[in-house]
């Protein structure tokens, strides 16, 4: 076991480099930069292109591509992530202040996917073939088909409609700080990125659920005159749960990259919102910082998840 | 913010049995109301920001705005500035030697200066107020505004030099170049000298970009620059930055010391820079008076909104400065003048208005309609080639060019179209080809997408631009001169087309000097006609949009015409931030004032 994880650890260290080499080839073949955003486009062109070479002079995007992979690859062996161009400050600190707030959307949107998704694919898969099945499968196809930002916004008009409550997007409140603030600021895209999200979880649970009730440990709790909601919830969810627990660590993954398209929508000043303005602005050295971090918590939570699984399922046992 | 937090609000409120037993109350008629109508909340009542006053504009309140347009600042320098947002913002908190009365027309009045003369077209005085007073802070100590001032604020973009003696950029610098010299033969006035005569001169002065900083501030800031900081733009005019972070949202207050005394009407105005990424969030920011007004590149968005609230909101119209244009290159395939003038008829600029701004834009003749002073009237212009509302006459005339010139012989040709404008509008790769092969009767013409920056400009200079439609920061300012001799004069600096009319530029010389406004206006319409019939060289103007802006009743900006019944208000389509700054105002006592967002600053 413990070969097998200082195999895994040496093996994401490469996908990491991957990764981030990748990441700062592409972003900075994409057209325009930084120096374009700052530089007025109406004024006399002579003036226009001397302000250009001025511009990325200061910025540093005058030196070659190799040079300026050598300097973040270097800032990344002392946890250097670099400065944004807009504020001068550190990846760090930039990130330091989005991340509560993606934290807060993440865990609005893991809520409502648990409540969503779990209840609702065991009643699916124990009523199989029912009206009620039936009704919540086609509950769960339609959040598959639907995108999240969709229903985000179906959800937006009502409220704004029947003037149900204030959605602060200006004041962006913390739950710590104004939590009744925060709950109808992040109650709408997290019951959107919830259904979306959950809607998968509960067709595959139901799946799983289904198939293991098959199981002849399942007949024997049955004939051994156990209650069904201790054969199901003890000893079919559990098996059950295995694969779901699977795609779940690949949701906590993604909280920290961020919902982009929810936080746009919302304003939430998040890690995804933070990626977005990042690159439209092309200020990429927060950008690939930010890439970097995401890349690093998804290879770990991929490398706890298997371990996770052994844990789980004392039969799963890896290879030494 | 400095509104307490929530559990600071929670702390203070004492739990007394009436309160408590009101609560269990409330708590039972608010479970059955919520399964009714959901989480309505109780909106707090108005608060008393704005108070009227028996004559004028009610006074107070903290206005919430998306002021500035785009917000990356590259430096607190307003000389050293390349990108427009700082000059935008300074219209708020510095002050310009003159400025306009009427942004549009280019009417002046004084600002820094209370009184000018124009001795000639090169030699002009200012008398310089007595009452501007820099805000203040440790570096100002809260000094006087001088001649001085205005002696250090010009020759130093003339030279380009920082304090320390060393070359620096200074956007402006070519135009300050034309200043022989700045004499100040008391503290209070100012005397310019110009090498040689300009009648732009003026108008030059009173633009967004030529606020007036603090040379104490300036000069500490030097080296750091691109550091945005608010302690870096002490304030003459009618607000002090309390805070101004790149990226975050910046905060004004009113100056005190503000020397126009009955300005600004608010007591300050938080300007939310790097909100609304997504219409989404400006919609509910808008919609539940979080911000005070709302615009959107779908004009349709803002109707919807003011049609779901009756009576509530007003509808701004403002001309777009972004003058739409279609680049013919007249140094490779269009040599022949008869070319660019067939294809200045064929194209139909009213269709493309429909098309894509929903008939909300008007056709523009080489000076755009924006800059109202100068351009050619509707009326006249409507009966001109390539204007007639009647398209048959154009299209019939721009067959006979077309053939005439050979056009069909020269094959394909791409009409590209830039990134920056197809990300609004993809359509326009299929829109503008079929509209110019069915109007010459051809198959010839395609579009594909291009760069802006990565194909256009570079290759201006060397004269192999590819063709092009799309739009380009053009008005700036009310007078159209510089312009026009930057692009049509052989010694102008944009002129890539390498025009050389000497009737044009008999026509462009004589404008550029002339100090008289009518006969500058009489001399520029002349411009035009010649352009016109010459297929506007290649710079073919096409059309300027109209934004719409959806506005609460109880907000007022700066506005060209008030909302009246049935009649949009009209906003000012040249930068008017210096009359905003004055004459914003939030009247409390409007109904729709109510549930507004309590906001301080």
């Amino acid at each position: 076991m413990t070969a097998y994880i200082v195999r895994r650890l040496l093996m994401n260290l490469v996908v990491l480099w991957v990764v981030v080499s990748v990441v700062f080839v592409t972003t900075n073949l994409l057209p325009g930069d930084f120096a374009l955003r700052q530089v007025a486009t109406n004024l006399e062109l002579q003036d226009y292109s001397q302000a250009l070479r001025e511009a990325r002079r200061i910025l540093g995007l005058d030196k070659p591509l190799w040079q300026r992979y050598g300097e973040f690859m270097g800032g990344l062996l002392t946890l250097d992530l670099g400065r944004s161009y807009e504020t001068h400050r550190s990846t760090w600190a930039e990130l330091g202040e989005r991340l509560p707030s993606t934290l807060e959307l993440g865990a609005m949107i893991l809520l409502f996917t648990f409540l969503i998704s779990i209840p609702v694919g065991i009643i699916s898969a124990i009523r199989q073939n029912t009206w009620l099945d039936f009704l919540l499968r086609g509950f769960a196809i339609f959040n598959v088909a639907t995108p999240a930002f969709v229903i985000a916004v179906l959800l937006t008009l009502l409220v704004l409609k029947l003037d149900l409550f204030r959605i602060d997007v200006v004041g962006r409140p913390h739950f710590w700080t104004d939590p009744e603030a925060a709950l109808k600021l992040y109650i709408i895209p997290g019951l959107a990125g919830g259904l979306t999200s959950g809607a998968g979880i509960m067709r595959l649970l139901r799946s799983q659920m289904l198939e293991v009730m098959r199981n002849d440990y399942v007949r024997t709790a049955f004939a051994k005159g156990l209650r069904e909601g201790t054969v199901w919830l003890r000893h079919a969810l559990k098996n059950a749960m295995l694969p779901v627990l699977t795609v779940m660590g690949f949701s906590v993954a993604g909280i920290v990259s961020g919902q982009i398209i929810l936080e746009n929508m919302f304003n939430i000043d998040g890690v995804g919102r933070f990626l977005y303005t990042r690159l439209i602005l092309r200020d990429l050295p927060p950008f690939q910082g930010t890439v970097v971090i995401i890349a690093f918590v998804v290879v770990t939570v991929n490398l706890l998840v298997d371990i996770a699984y052994a844990w789980l399922d004392p039969r799963i046992r890896y290879a030494e | 913010m400095a509104e307490s937090n929530y559990w600071q609000r929670w702390a203070r409120s004492r739990l007394s049995r009436r309160r408590f037993l009101g609560g269990a109350a409330t708590l039972g008629a608010g479970a059955l109301a919520y399964t009714l109508v959901g989480c309505r909340e109780a909106r707090p009542s108005a608060t008393p920001a704005a108070q009227e006053t028996p004559a004028g504009p009610p006074r107070g309140g903290i206005v919430r705005a998306v002021l500035l347009g785009g917000n990356v600042f590259d430096s607190v320098d307003v000389h050293r500035a390349f990108g427009d947002p700082t000059s935008w913002l300074s219209n708020y908190v510095l002050n310009k030697i003159v400025r306009y009365k009427n942004p549009d027309t280019g009417e002046l009045e004084g600002d820094l200066a209370e009184r000018w003369e124009v001795i000639d077209g090169a030699n002009y005085v200012f008398h310089i107020r007595q009452d501007v007073f820099w805000q203040q802070t440790p570096i100002t100590n809260g000094r006087q505004l001088t001649a001085e001032d205005i002696r250090w604020h010009i020759e130093r973009q003339k030279a380009g030099r920082l304090s320390d003696g060393s070359q620096a950029s200074f956007r402006h610098q070519s135009f300050y170049q034309q200043v022989a010299r700045v004499e100040t033969p008391d503290q209070f006035t100012v005397r310019i000298t110009l090498q040689q005569p300009r009648g732009t001169f003026l108008d030059r002065l009173a633009n967004y970009f030529s606020t007036v900083p603090n040379r104490e501030t300036m000069e500490r800031f030097e080296r750091n620059h691109t550091v945005i900081t608010e302690e870096a733009m002490p304030a003459t005019g009618a607000f002090m930055l309390r805070r101004w972070r790149s990226g975050e949202e910046i905060r004004a207050e009113r100056n005190p010391r503000y020397f126009r005394k009955d300005f600004p009407y608010v007591d300050g105005w938080i300007y939310p820079t790097g909100l609304f990424e997504d219409p989404n969030a400006w919609r509910i920011a808008f919609e539940q008076k979080q911000v005070d007004y709302f615009y959107s590149s779908d004009p349709n968005l803002p109707k919807s909104i003011i049609e779901s609230k009756p009576g509530q909101m007003y509808e701004v119209l403002t001309g777009v400065g972004n003058t739409v244009f279609m680049h013919l290159n007249m140094n490779q395939q269009f040599k022949d003048v008869r070319l660019v003038k067939a294809l200045h008829m064929a194209f139909d600029r009213r269709a493309i208005i429909q098309a894509f701004h929903q008939g909300l834009g008007q056709v523009s003749g080489p000076v755009p309609w924006l800059q109202e002073g100068f351009a050619i009237p509707t009326q006249e212009l409507s009966n001109m080639d390539g204007y007639r509302t009647n398209r048959d006459e154009d299209i019939r005339n721009a067959r006979q060019l077309w053939q005439a010139a050979g056009g069909p012989a020269l094959g394909e040709i791409n009409i590209k179209v830039p990134d920056t404008w197809l990300a609004v509008w993809p359509d326009t790769v299929q829109i503008i080809p079929n509209m110019l092969n069915q109007a010459l009767g051809v198959n010839q013409f395609r579009s594909t997408r291009t760069s802006y920056n990565e194909e256009i400009i570079p290759n201006l200079f060397n004269g192999q631009f590819p063709n092009w439609f799309g739009w380009t920061s053009q008005v700036s300012g009310p007078d159209p001169r510089e312009t026009l001799f930057s692009v049509f004069h052989p010694s102008g600096s944009q002129n890539f087309q390498k025009v050389n009319n000497p009737e044009l530029n008999r026509l462009l010389e004589a404008a550029i000097v002339e100090t008289n406004y009518q006969r500058a206006v009489d001399l520029v319409r002349q411009i035009q006609r010649i352009l016109i019939d010459n297929g506007q060289y290649g710079n073919v103007v096409l059309y300027n949009y109209i934004l719409r802006t959806a506005v609460w009743n109880y907000y007022r900006g700066a506005l060209k015409r008030p909302p009246a019944p049935g009649q949009p208000a009209q906003g000012y389509n040249i930068f008017a931030g210096h009359l905003n700054a004055d004459l914003m105002s939030l009247n409390s006592n409007d109904p729709t004032f109510q549930g507004r967002a309590n906001i301080t600053l």
